[in-house]
C-alpha cells in the first residue's frame, strides 16, 4: 500500500507537470500571439468597409471619411521590435479603444495610417511631419521640403513626399492628425495622391 | 487551439480587392494638361511665300523680323504700325552693316514667338545691339483657306531684364483682305479660366494635395494668360497649346515651394475646352481650318518700301532687254529684290514679251534712248526723238507711263535736261561690268561699297552681271541692304535734274 501510495503521487505529478507545461505553452503561445499577431487579426475582425458616406472616428472625435469601398480598420501600433521575433504589438485593439485607422484602398494597394497626434500648430505640425519622414526615410538622409497647403475644408495641411510615400498633418483646428501613406509593394504612389488628397480633404 | 486556429483565420482573411477600381485622377484635369512648348507646327509655315523683311538699327537699338503679304493692304498696314510704334521715341537713320552680318536672313523666325522674352532680346538673329533696346520677331502660326496667322511679338529691355514683352496675331483672310486680331477670338472670361487651369496643373505638378479652388488672378496674371492666347497654336483635330510666360504666380503655388515660375508654361487643351473659350468669331474661322491653304499672292518689286525705315539701295540694269533679262528676272523674284531697268528702244523690238514680264513683277524701267547716242552731241530734237521715243515704246507695251531716263554713258547736261524735262538718272556707284571683270569682281564693285541711297549701275546684256545678280542681291541684303526700284528710293517722287543717289 505504502509503496502504491508512493508511486501514484509521482505518476499524478508527471502528468501533472505535462498538463502544467501543455498549459504553460499554451498560455505563453496565447500570449504571445495576443501581442503579437494577435492585435492585428483583432484589428482585422474590426475592419469595415467605407460607404463613402459615413464618417470614421480616428480618434478622440477626429473623423475622416474615405471614400467608397476602402477598408479602415483600426491602427496597432508596434510597442517593440526584436529582430528574428515577430514585432510586440499594443493590445489597445482588444479594449476597443484605438489611437488611429489603417486604411486600405479599394485595390488594397495603398496603405494609410491616420492617428490624431493632439494639439498643436504651425511648428509642431512641421516638427512632427519631419519626426515621422525621419523614420520611414531614415534619420539620417535628407528629407524632401515641406510643403504648405490649404485644404479645401479650411484646415492647413504641410505634406512632404518621396516616390513612395506621402506624409502630411493636417491641423484641424488646434488638433494634429498624420497621415502616412505608402505602397507596400514598393511601386510609385504616384497614381494613389489624388486619393490621398481626397482622404486629406475629408478629415475633420 | 481551435479558437487560435479560428483567430489566426479570421484574421488572415481580409475583404477582397474591389475589381476593376482603380485611382481616381484629379477632377481638375479635364480637357487640359501640362505640355511640352509646341512650335514645331509653325515651322514649316514661315515659307509660304511671305515678302521677308529685316530692319537693323544699332544706333537706335532696334532690330525687327517681320512680313508683309502681297495685296493684303490691311495686313500690311496693321504689321506696320507695329513695327514703326517703337520708333517715335527714336532717332532714326537706316545703317548699313559689313558683309557677313546675316541680315539676308529675314521674315519670321520659326519659334520665336515661343521663345524666352531674354532670348528674343540677346538672340543676334532678332536682338538689338548689345541686346538693348527693341526687337520685334514673328512667327506664322497657321495658314489653311485663305486664312494665315502671324503673332508679331515687341520686345523692350536689356538682357535680364525685359521691361515690355507684347504679343499679337493677326489672322488675314488673303481672299477677302480682312483681318482679324485673334484676341477677338476669345471671350473675356478665358483668360482667366485659361490661368486658373494651367496653376492647377502647376499645382499638381509641384506636388499639390488641395483641391481648394485656386483664387483669381490678378490683372498682372490675367494679362500673362491673355498673352499666350495671342499665340494659341489651334491644330486640325480642334486641340491646341497655349504657352505662357515666365511669371506665374499664385499663393497656393507659392506653398509648394513655386514662387514665381521662370520659364514659358503650356498646356495643351482640348476641342471641347478650346471651344468654350472661344467666340463666334473664331468658330467662322475654325469652318476653314481642314481647307487646304490657297496661297499667298507673289511677292511683287512695286509693292511699298520706306527708305526711311529700310537700309534702301537701287541696282539698275542698262541696255536691255536681252537674251539673259528673262533669267535676272527669276534671281530677282527669289531674292524678293527690286531693280530698275533702262532699256533701249532698239532692243524692245521682237523682246515686247520681256518688257511686259519686267512691268509685271513691279520693277521700274526707264528709258535709256532709242539708239544709245551720246545727248550731249546731238541737239534738243534729237535728244527729246531718242529718250521719249523709247519712252513711249515702253509706256505702249506696258501701259505705264515712263517718268525718268538715263543718258547714254552718264552724258548729260542743262541742255538736255532742259529738252527731255524728266529726272536722269545716273549712278554712285559704276560696276564697269562691260569690261569683263568676272562676277567675283562684280561683286566686289558692288556689294562691300555700297552705302544707304546708293544707285548701282550693271547691265543685263552681260552674261556675268546677270549671273552674278544672285550673289549681289545676297551680298547686300547681308549687310542689310534692302535692294529697291527708283521709284521706292525715292518714295515716289524722284527729284529733277541729275540724280545720282537718294
Amino acid at each position: 500500500m505504502s509503496t502504491g501510495r508512493r508511486k501514484s503521487p509521482r505518476r499524478l505529478s508527471r502528468a501533472g507537470r505535462l498538463i502544467r507545461t501543455v498549459v504553460l505553452v499554451l498560455i505563453a503561445t496565447g500570449v504571445g500571439y495576443a501581442v503579437t499577431l494577435g492585435p492585428l487579426h483583432a484589428a482585422r475582425a474590426k475592419a469595415e468597409i467605407s460607404d463613402g458616406i459615413q464618417a470614421i472616428e480616428i480618434a478622440d472625435g477626429v473623423t475622416i471619411t474615405p471614400a467608397q469601398h476602402w477598408l479602415a480598420e483600426p491602427l496597432v501600433h508596434d510597442l517593440l521590435r526584436i529582430p528574428v521575433l515577430p514585432d510586440l504589438r499594443s493590445p489597445r485593439v482588444y479594449l476597443g479603444g484605438h489611437a488611429g485607422l489603417l486604411l486600405r484602398s479599394p485595390d488594397r494597394v495603398l496603405a494609410v495610417e491616420i492617428e490624431s497626434s493632439g494639439p498643436g500648430a504651425e511648428p509642431e505640425a512641421e516638427a512632427l511631419l519631419r519626426q515621422k519622414a525621419s523614420a520611414i526615410i531614415g534619420a539620417g538622409a535628407e528629407l524632401p521640403a515641406v510643403r504648405t497647403e490649404t485644404l479645401a475644408s479650411g484646415h492647413t495641411v504641410w505634406h512632404l513626399d518621396d516616390v513612395f510615400a506621402v506624409l502630411a498633418v493636417v491641423d484641424r483646428g488646434g488638433t494634429l492628425v498624420t497621415v502616412t501613406a505608402e505602397r507596400p509593394d514598393g511601386e510609385s504612389i504616384e497614381a494613389y495622391r489624388p486619393a490621398i488628397g481626397q482622404l486629406l480633404e475629408t478629415v475633420h | 487551439m481551435g479558437v487560435l486556429a479560428l483567430a489566426l483565420l479570421a484574421g488572415c482573411s481580409e475583404p477582397p480587392a474591389v475589381e476593376g477600381w482603380t485611382p481616381p485622377g484629379w477632377h481638375d484635369h479635364a480637357g487640359v494638361r501640362l505640355a511640352a512648348s509646341d512650335t514645331d507646327t509653325a515651322a514649316a509655315l514661315n515659307d509660304l511665300g511671305f515678302i521677308r523683311m529685316r530692319i537693323r538699327n544699332d544706333a537706335a537699338g532696334y532690330q525687327a523680323r517681320y512680313v508683309q503679304i502681297a495685296g493684303a493692304g490691311e495686313f500690311n498696314k496693321r504689321v506696320d504700325a507695329m513695327i514703326r510704334a517703337p520708333l517715335a521715341q527714336l532717332s532714326f537713320t537706316p545703317e548699313a552693316f559689313p558683309s557677313g552680318s546675316g541680315l539676308a536672313d529675314r521674315g519670321c523666325l520659326p519659334g520665336s514667338a515661343g521663345w524666352d522674352a531674354d532670348r528674343v532680346l540677346t538672340d543676334p538673329a532678332t536682338g538689338p545691339a548689345n541686346a538693348t533696346g527693341t526687337a520685334i520677331t514673328c512667327e506664322v502660326i497657321a495658314a489653311f483657306g485663305s486664312i494665315v496667322g502671324v503673332t508679331m511679338r515687341t520686345v523692350t529691355g536689356t538682357a535680364g531684364t525685359v521691361t515690355a514683352d507684347q504679343k499679337t496675331t493677326l489672322y488675314a483672310d488673303v481672299a477677302g483682305g480682312t483681318v482679324t486680331d485673334a484676341a477677338a477670338f476669345w471671350k473675356p472670361d478665358a483668360a482667366s479660366d485659361v490661368w486658373t487651369r494651367t496653376v492647377e496643373q502647376l499645382r499638381r505638378q509641384a506636388g499639390g494635395l488641395s483641391s481648394a479652388p485656386i483664387a483669381p488672378p490678378s490683372d498682372e496674371q490675367t494679362a500673362l494668360a491673355a498673352q499666350a492666347l495671342a499665340d494659341v497654336r489651334e491644330r486640325d483635330d480642334g486641340t491646341a497649346t497655349i504657352t505662357l510666360p515666365p511669371g506665374i504666380a499664385s499663393p497656393e503655388l507659392a506653398g509648394l515651394g513655386l514662387d514665381q515660375t521662370t520659364a514659358a508654361t503650356s498646356i495643351e487643351a482640348d476641342s471641347d475646352l478650346l471651344a468654350g473659350w472661344q467666340t463666334d468669331a473664331a468658330a467662322a474661322l475654325e469652318n476653314q481650318r481642314n481647307t487646304p491653304f490657297a496661297g499667298l499672292p507673289a511677292w511683287n518689286a512695286s509693292l511699298p518700301v520706306d527708305c526711311s525705315l529700310h537700309t534702301c539701295v537701287a541696282v539698275t540694269y542698262d541696255d536691255g532687254p536681252g537674251p539673259y533679262t528673262k533669267d535676272l528676272l527669276k534671281t530677282l523674284l527669289a531674292a524678293q529684290a527690286g531693280a530698275t531697268f533702262f532699256m533701249q528702244g532698239k532692243n524692245i523690238t521682237g523682246n515686247t514679251d520681256i518688257v511686259r514680264a519686267v512691268a509685271a513683277d513691279g520693277h521700274d524701267i526707264g528709258s535709256h534712248t532709242m539708239t544709245h547716242p551720246d545727248l550731249t552731241k546731238v541737239g534738243p530734237d534729237k535728244d527729246r526723238a531718242e529718250v521719249v521715243g523709247c519712252a513711249d515704246l515702253i509706256a505702249g507695251i506696258t501701259g505705264e507711263p515712263v517718268t525718268f531716263f538715263r543718258p547714254p554713258y552718264g552724258a548729260v547736261n542743262d541742255a538736255v535736261l532742259a529738252a527731255i524735262g524728266k529726272p536722269a538718272i545716273l549712278w554712285s556707284i559704276d560696276t564697269n561690268d562691260w569690261q569683263g571683270p568676272g562676277r567675283a569682281a562684280l561683286i566686289q564693285r558692288s556689294v562691300p561699297v555700297s552705302k544707304p541711297g546708293d544707285i548701282i549701275l550693271f547691265h543685263d546684256t552681260h552674261r556675268d552681271s546677270v549671273t552674278a545678280a544672285s550673289d549681289v542681291m545676297a551680298g547686300l541684303q547681308d549687310r542689310g541692304f534692302t535692294p529697291v526700284t527708283l521709284t521706292q528710293l525715292f518714295g515716289g517722287k524722284i527729284p529733277p535734274g541729275k540724280v545720282t543717289r537718294r
